[in-house]
């Protein structure tokens, strides 16, 4: 499906008549969340037997945290934009287990996207994209062996208003993404979705239409 | 492309979307870690915990430096297994700040022994129940006043004479700080209770540790 939408967001590219207008400056600051990372499945009956107070499966995520992108928007017409963006979003790793919830160490959050974006009625606008994320820490823990670049699919609905000849928007979010790593493969495991969500605000400098 | 059908898209991939997970651990993988107490009691720094480590590298020619270099490697093999922050090894040049003291023996001790001697062979850790059987007591200083030392690594300079062995030693021996009480009866676990013919923890190793930190101590330092 991503490989799908790709190829869909690269036609439309290539075949689209020179854009009336010039791309503008899209800048874009959220607050995200995300699902779990990764859960370790470790205990088996067997081992629940022989060890009565093992808990129940340990799992990572990273934790709310603010979000910036930056990157152009390109008006295809009066309804309709392409955008592309470059995300940064400095997160902790959050580790939850029968002992509690606590910080394992930080991360950094990198992801570029390729979108469109429609004019619904009045302000509302709703979109989507496709792109690329990749988390980056320090090696150690499940970021020991590096982590994978992973395909990303972004679905946001939200307003757009002018403001001064700038575009005001507010915008909620739904990423969706793959997460795997070397530590994953070689221990066994498999790679799996990331369901990250939030609100972004943005300006597009000089944008009101 | 709607925004309905991009709803549609985002439903299906939410629902192949299982989080990335590590699979469960044979239980061939993990050998009895429990103090061998009636019944065994589970001993481990709590989660989260940075377990700080001093060296008492010693005045004899050859050993000063050894034991710190040793502790170079050991720390960060077995953090390694630390997939979810349980604990973390770390070394600590004050010996204010130490949860565990590493020291040749035969040695002046920064900390007074005597309640607790280390005994063993080649490298041994040791620590000093409380009375209550589920806490660990700290070292006395041996200048008077107490540490904060809960675990105490002797390792015998004898053992300097053979290559690579002290590193591998130092890193046995932190197993057991991290609080795997017993032994591995495999030989290629670096836990196992005989000539080590390895070097880092093994998967066994790692299974072990993992799982005594998800399960819940009896007995905390
Ligand atoms: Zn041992």
């Amino acid at each position: 499906m991503v490989v799908a939408a790709s190829s869909f967001c690269l036609s439309l590219l290539l075949v689209l008549p020179a854009a009336a207008q010039q791309p503008r400056l899209d800048l874009r600051a959220g607050l995200l969340a995300s699902s779990t990372l990764v859960e370790d499945l470790l205990a088996t009956p067997a081992l629940k037997a022989r060890f009565p107070g093992l808990g129940s499966a340990p799992r990572a995520r990273a934790a709310l945290a603010p979000e910036l992108e930056a990157g152009a928007t390109l008006p295809l017409g009066p309804r309709v934009a392409l955008d592309g963006l470059l995300g940064w979003q400095p997160a902790t790793l959050q580790a939850t287990d029968d002992a509690g919830t606590r910080d394992v160490q930080r991360m950094t959050v990198l992801h570029a996207l390729l979108g469109l974006e429609f004019a619904a009625r009045g302000p509302l606008v709703v979109g989507g994209g496709v792109g690329m994320i990749r988390y980056r820490s320090a090696a150690r823990g499940l970021f020991a062996d590096g982590a994978d670049l992973a395909p990303l699919v972004r679905l946001a609905a939200g307003g757009r208003w002018p403001w001064s000849g700038h575009a005001l928007t507010v915008r909620a979010l739904a990423d969706v993404h793959r997460f795997g790593s070397p530590l994953l493969r070689a221990a066994g495991g498999s790679g799996g979705g990331v369901f990250r969500y939030g609100l972004q605000l943005g300006v597009v400098p000089g944008g009101a239409r | 492309m709607s925004a309905r059908r991009l709803a549609g898209a985002l439903l299906v991939l939410l629902a192949a979307c299982d989080s990335a997970a590590l699979p469960p651990r044979p239980s061939a993988d993990v050998y009895e870690f429990r103090l061998a107490t009636t019944p065994p009691r589970v001993l481990h720094w709590p989660s989260g915990n940075t377990v700080r480590i001093y060296v008492a590298g010693g005045t004899v020619d050859g050993q000063a430096g050894a034991l710190a270099s040793a502790l170079a490697q050991g720390p960060a093999a077995w953090n390694r297994s630390a997939l979810f922050g349980e604990y973390r090894l770390a070394a600590t040049a004050e010996l204010a700040a130490a949860d565990v003291l590493l020291r040749w023996s035969g040695e002046a001790s920064p900390v007074d022994l005597s309640q607790c001697p280390p005994g063993g062979t080649r490298a041994v850790t040791t620590f000093c129940l409380n009375s209550g059987r589920d806490r660990l007591q700290a070292f006395p200083l041996a200048a008077g006043g107490m540490s904060r030392v809960k675990m105490v690594v002797t390792i015998l300079p004898s053992q300097l004479t053979i290559p690579g062995r002290v590193p591998v030693l130092v890193t046995h021996e932190l197993g057991h700080v991290l609080g795997i009480a017993r032994h591995s009866d495999e030989p290629r676990d670096l836990m196992y209770d005989g000539e080590l013919s390895v070097t880092l923890p093994s998967r066994r190793d790692q299974a072990t540790v993992q799982v005594m930190y998800q399960t819940a101590p009896e007995i905390v330092p």
